[in-house]
């Protein structure tokens, strides 16, 4: 899709929801369908001690019900649509340009969520009057926008690691002492 | 009013504090893929360590000057900003390839201050009244509300194909009744994880879904943005906008009108307006249409603007979000105690007016602050992907933890994001999901607590409150209509090509 057909004919007030392939929407309604009915029989087993009016699984089972319902009319549209030639296939397409780029970024974030969470190591002390901590965000934070970027961007070397430091340091001065926001680790 | 206003005014922190996230909003809104929904998702967790006052008055700046900042990467790079700067961009381009870049810019200026102007106005004016009605809500009422507001956000938001908007609105309600229920405290869907007692902490669902995705989205991409022209002087111009004015009029009821309806954004406003400005043209300047009218560029600018002040309308008197962006002023503000609705002005006297002037001092920096930040906006442009949206990453992960101090929001925060990719690669709308989410416990409690009042009564006596059947009305005729337009769509695919 070129610039200039950007967001030129309103579409619905979300630009990214319309139909997806038929093949698409019939997996995503399959899906689901499992996942309500799931929910539904869940529900189906919360205590009730006032009657069902009051019962705690009354709208987790009419809110699972009715999306097995609307599950079911999006699998319908999809397979009336099965021949016809999917109606935004290059918008489905842009929804991720390069799989394999995606699932790499979304690795790095996930080693960087799981390092943020079990690193124990940590500096305080101050600095002049100023009491700084370098603890575990700033330490991931540094390493993992380093590595996003090397991936990403492919700048100079020196540029990125000042741009993460510089980044990183600005974020835990601004929430650690100004706002008094305790940052993980 | 004169009392907030003084208090806002005699305040320099609260000024410097608007200044600065004016500003930041403009930036943020006219870097192409940042949008005022992200921005104000992300910003909600980092005002947790701000006082009330202040907090508002940051997330309602940085939502005042991120639907201006749209128009600047519109009219000078041929990308909107954000959606609702789609009609700017269609009347800029045009404009900037004419060497008039400045001046198309000056005319977003002015009409995005004369649109906010309206929204306030109309605001101001009406929320008595919808707070007086509001108080007659109950609990039949207040769940025929809530379903209204996730059912018709999700018929706005996804133009062929409502279902998808009201999947997404259900995905909301099934997300946010996880956690302990209110009325007989036993737990749902929580699988022994303690942090889920207290239910899944939406602000960290909310920006997973809006910066979490984005970024998973918008990074791994290839091509980069090109580098704008020479902008030329800006000079937002009165006078040609006086020559407008009764488009820009038009275009501030339309916004404003829209920006009332739970759901209908600056999208709808300023795609709406434009439309109904060309209808309505002279034709000497119907001929200019698409080729670079600036009766073009007030239509879309008044009215994204005056959604503003339109979509606080329900948001703050009955608790109904208007949009997207006033999803993440509920949560900002429930982060600080205060319950939205019918009883704001009895529970948080002063709140609504200490609103009405923020808003106002916000849109009076973000004239002064637009005209001066175009050109810094311009070199941002430069910036690539590749640095711009790493940068983001850890304000998501500030923003899910510090509202509770918990690693495990930080991973439902990743989680949504995921989750979020995979709606948008098939293609489902994200904005209702957030009205569901914040929605679904109202109509929970209400529902129940409804058929217990109504328990042993006829169905007459259900018919006779009105105003629940009113709603009940309304609420039909949403999925009646909806379910019409996909059935015309889907005419419309099948029906053979008409001859040339």
């Amino acid at each position: 899709m070129s610039n200039t057909e950007i967001g030129t004919t309103f579409k619905g007030e979300d630009e990214g929801s319309d139909y997806a392939s038929p093949r698409a929407d019939i997996i995503a309604a399959a899906l689901l369908i499992v996942l309500a009915s799931w929910y539904t029989f869940e529900a189906l087993g919360f205590r009730a001690p006032g009657g069902w009016k009051t019962g705690t699984g009354l709208v987790p089972a009419a809110a699972g019900i009715s999306l097995i319902i609307m599950a079911l009319g999006l699998a319908y549209t999809a397979w009336r649509r099965r021949d016809a030639e999917p109606v935004s296939a290059a918008n489905d397409k842009q929804s991720v340009d390069d799989p394999r780029r995606m699932l790499l970024l979304t690795a790095m974030i996930f080693i960087y969520l799981l390092a943020m969470g079990n690193l124990t190591f940590g500096l305080r002390g101050y600095v002049g009057d100023a009491y700084m901590v370098f603890g575990a965000f700033e330490i991931t934070t540094i390493l993992c926008l380093c590595a996003v970027m090397k991936v990403f961007w492919d700048g100079a070397l020196w540029k990125i690691v000042a741009i993460s430091v510089g980044w990183t340091t600005f974020l835990s001065i601004t929430f650690r002492n100004v706002f008094l926001i305790p940052l993980p680790g | 009013m004169l009392d907030a206003f003084s208090q806002v005014m005699t305040s320099p922190s609260l000024l410097l504090i608007s200044l600065l996230a004016v500003s930041l909003g403009i930036i943020w809104g006219a870097l192409p893929g940042l949008s005022t929904t992200m921005a104000m998702m992300l910003l909600i967790g980092l005002s947790a360590g701000m006082e009330q006052y202040t907090a508002l008055m940051f997330i309602l700046s940085v939502y005042t000057g991120s639907v201006f900042g749209g128009a600047i990467s519109a009219v000078l790079l041929n990308i909107p900003g954000t959606p609702d700067s789609g009609p700017t961009m269609m009347e800029g381009r045009h404009l900037t390839m004419r060497g008039e870049g400045g001046k198309a810019l000056g005319m977003a200026i002015a009409s995005s201050f004369i649109g906010n102007w309206v929204g306030i106005i109309v605001l101001m004016a009406f929320i008595p009244m919808v707070l007086v009605f509001a108080l007659e809500f109950r609990s039949w009422e207040m769940f025929l509300l809530a379903m209204v507001g996730i059912s018709i956000c999700g018929a706005m938001s996804s133009g062929a194909m409502p279902l998808k908007g009201w999947i997404a609105g259900w995905l909301g309600i099934l997300v946010a009744l996880v956690g302990m229920d209110p009325i007989y405290a036993e737990q749902r869907y929580t699988f022994g994880i303690p942090e889920l007692m207290d239910g899944v902490n939406y602000i960290a669902v909310l920006i997973g879904l809006f910066g979490m995705t984005e970024i998973l989205r918008v990074l791994p991409r290839m091509h980069h943005l090109p580098i704008p022209k020479d902008v030329g002087r800006v000079i937002p111009s009165m006078r040609l906008l006086g020559k407008h004015s009764v488009a820009a009029l038009r275009s501030g009821v339309v916004g404003t009108i829209t920006g009332a309806i739970p759901g209908a954004g600056a999208n709808l406003a300023s795609f709406l307006s434009y439309d109904l400005g060309k209808r309505f043209a002279k034709p000497a300047e119907k001929a200019k249409w698409g080729k670079g009218s600036y009766e073009g560029i007030i239509c879309s600018e008044v009215a994204n603007n005056a959604n503003i002040g339109g979509s606080m309308l329900p948001t703050l008197t009955l608790g109904i979000p208007g949009n997207a962006p006033c999803a993440a002023l509920i949560a900002a503000l429930s982060l600080h105690n205060v319950v939205v609705g019918p009883t704001i002005e009895v529970d948080h006297p002063g709140l609504v007016y200490f609103i009405f002037a923020a808003l106002l001092v916000a849109n009076l920096f973000m004239y002064v602050a637009a005209i001066g930040l175009i050109k810094p906006s311009v070199i941002l442009f430069s910036l690539p992907r590749g640095v711009l949206m790493p940068l983001i990453l850890p304000i998501c992960v500030i923003g899910a933890y510090s509202v509770r101090l918990s690693m495990f929001d930080v991973w439902v925060m990743f989680i949504s994001g995921l989750v979020g990719l995979a709606l948008r690669y098939y293609r489902f709308p994200i904005a209702p999901i957030v009205l569901g989410i914040i929605l679904a416990p109202m109509a929970d409690e209400n529902l129940r607590r409804a058929l217990i009042y109504f328990d042993g009564r006829s169905w007459g006596f259900v018919a006779t409150q009105w105003v629940g059947t009113v709603l009940l009305i309304g609420l039909i005729a949403i999925f009646v209509e909806g379910v019409w337009r996909m059935i015309r769509v889907a005419r419309a695919q099948r029906a053979p090509p008409a001859a040339p």
